[in-house]
């Protein structure tokens, strides 16, 4: 028992909470750096979300995951500190309080939040967000009369050498190869029989990953078992493929898609127009603005959604991010972010502040009467 | 205290190591311009027809073809596909170099390629034709078709045994003739 105690003890030390603060010190300093070479979200990956990370390729560290959580353990741990428990500390007390909110926060904007873009053109509307990294694989049944059924197979279980066993549809799919960026090319020589689809006559080429993981094209190569003799075999697809592969599975036909992950919202919004003031005698937008239509339950509201004036709506925040030139119509692009921990660094701060402020007025006395006795 | 601590280490380890599991989704919508959708409406907005010659049989083809056909002859069944792009789709050079890939021939030039051709007029329009042999590799063969129109390229390739090109070719060509948008 006297192990645990030690244990504890230590868990509690302010000393362990010292040195998270500077080993998250350093990790910002190296995640910033890697940022040139890797690209932001490689970094962010690689030294913010992870639980470890190999050093030099070899050494594994505490990555910043593991550090905030023994951060949150430990100041969490300091509020059973007896000592703490007395009224001239209260301000420090409020101050650890407003600390592990902000934590509890971080960590739930890390397992939940989610962030995407929006992409209509003017005069349509859009009630689904993409998402930046994550992507799914959709087979689509088209074969019922007015609606098409998604099968979504989330990216846990695309890496490469998955297998996933489908009873429901009767299918196995193994996944052979996850390649983060590819080019599509037309086949040299004839295909062999077991490739089906596009790869008949195209081949997938992985292709090297460019630093901003926004700007590759995923592509997918997979085994495809239980459809029938004439449709087994292995099939690829890629993010942005025109005309998707087609198979028939117990006499229904589909279809499969390769695509960002998909998220629905209960709203949609319609692109009424789309403004853009340029810089004069340049190509570089000084300003631009959506005007849209905010749908809910079929009662649409105007709003005006522009740079550093986001549209809130339902704890999605859409903000003006880019926009694409078209010939005749101009699309929009809205970053879309969902944080369900968005309030935690406001209301954190504010139980900080009022700490630090109590805490000071608990010692001004102390402070005057120190400050006196010098003058004398 | 030791037990509020440990209660605190459990919850946090449940959290961080807490997922459903549940990976695969099912829903619906309605049916609005999917992309299979866009596929068919990019072939029915370019809508061609032909007259298919008796023994020919269509089969189902993957999704990048307008038809697809199995053509027999005593050497073996051929592959025939009418694909089209629109554009150029890659120009005449690209596409045939690719075929003579196929065949397992070196690249030619385009002036080579030229020579190569013959045109010829049908009811779509001219096209250049192409007989490519691999005369060391009998078994593989391809008779192609390409029709160039004002916005979209059509396609007519005919993958074959060489053994069987006589008995084909001119029902390959009258086929590629018979070829029409109709009004």
């Amino acid at each position: 028992m006297s192990d645990i105690k030690q244990l504890i003890k230590f868990i509690s030390s302010p000393k362990v909470f010292s040195y998270t603060v500077v080993w998250l010190i350093v990790l910002v300093f190296f995640g910033t750096i890697a940022q040139k070479d890797v690209g932001l979200y490689a970094s962010q990956v690689k030294y913010f979300s992870s639980y470890y990370f190999l050093f030099a390729g070899f050494l594994p560290l505490p990555g910043g995951r593991i550090t905030i959580i023994i951060m949150t353990i430990n100041l969490a741990s300091s509020l059973f500190n007896k000592n703490l428990w007395k009224m001239k500390k209260l301000g420090i007390i409020i101050v650890h309080v407003g600390g592990l909110l902000l934590l509890i926060g971080g960590g739930i904007t890390a397992k939940f939040s989610a962030e995407g873009n929006m992409v209509i053109k003017e005069g349509e509307s859009s009630d689904h967000v993409d998402d930046y990294h994550d992507m799914e694989l959709a087979f689509v049944n088209t074969s019922l009369e007015d609606s098409l059924e998604y099968t979504i197979f989330d990216a846990p279980l695309l890496g490469e050498g998955s297998s996933i066993k489908y009873d429901k549809l009767g299918i196995q799919i193994d996944i052979i190869d996850h390649i983060k960026n590819v080019r599509i090319e037309s086949r040299i020589s004839p295909a062999d029989s077991i490739y089906k689809g596009f790869l008949d006559d195209f081949v997938i080429i992985p292709k090297q990953p460019d630093k901003e993981n926004t700007q590759n094209r995923p592509g997918l190569i997979f085994k495809l078992a239980g459809t029938g003799e004439e449709t087994d075999g292995i099939y690829g697809a890629f993010l942005g493929q025109r005309v998707p592969d087609t198979f028939e599975i117990g006499g229904e036909l589909f279809f499969a898609e390769f695509r960002r992950k998909r998220t629905y919202l209960p709203f949609a919004i319609e692109l009424l127009d789309f403004k853009k003031v340029m810089h004069p005698g340049t190509n570089v937008a000084k300003s631009f603005s959506s005007e849209v239509n905010l749908i809910e339950d079929k009662i649409p509201r105007r709003v005006l959604i522009q740079m550093n004036e986001p549209l809130r709506h339902k704890g999605y925040t859409f903000y003006q991010a880019s926009f694409v030139e078209g010939l005749d119509k101009e699309t929009t692009v809205l970053a879309t972010v969902k944080n369900y921990g968005r309030m935690f660094p406001y209301i954190s701060s504010i139980i900080m502040s009022i700490g630090l402020l109590i805490h000071l007025l608990f010692n001004l006395p102390k402070m005057l009467k120190r400050t006196s006795k010098r003058s004398k | 205290m030791y037990k509020i601590i440990i209660i605190l280490l459990s919850y946090t380890l449940f959290i961080i190591s807490c997922d459903s599991g549940d990976h695969i989704r099912i829903y619906r919508l309605p049916k609005q311009e999917q992309p299979l959708d866009n596929a068919i409406k990019d072939k029915n907005e370019f809508v061609l027809k032909w007259e298919t010659p008796e023994m020919w049989t269509e089969v189902q083809g993957h999704s990048m073809r307008l038809a697809s056909f199995s053509v027999p002859t005593t050497k073996g069944k051929g592959d025939l596909s009418i694909t089209t792009f629109s554009g150029i789709s890659g120009g005449v050079e690209a596409n045939v170099n690719r075929w003579l890939g196929q065949i397992g021939l070196e690249p030619l030039s385009l002036i080579e390629i030229q020579k190569l051709s013959l045109t010829s007029r049908g009811k779509l329009g001219d096209y250049q034709y192409f007989k490519l042999i691999n005369e060391y590799q009998k078994e593989n063969a391809i008779l192609a078709s390409i029709f160039q129109l004002k916005d979209r390229t059509v396609f007519v390739k005919l993958s074959i045994n060489g053994g069987g090109i006589s008995e084909i070719e001119s029902e390959f060509r009258s086929f590629c003739e018979s070829i029409y948008i109709p009004e």
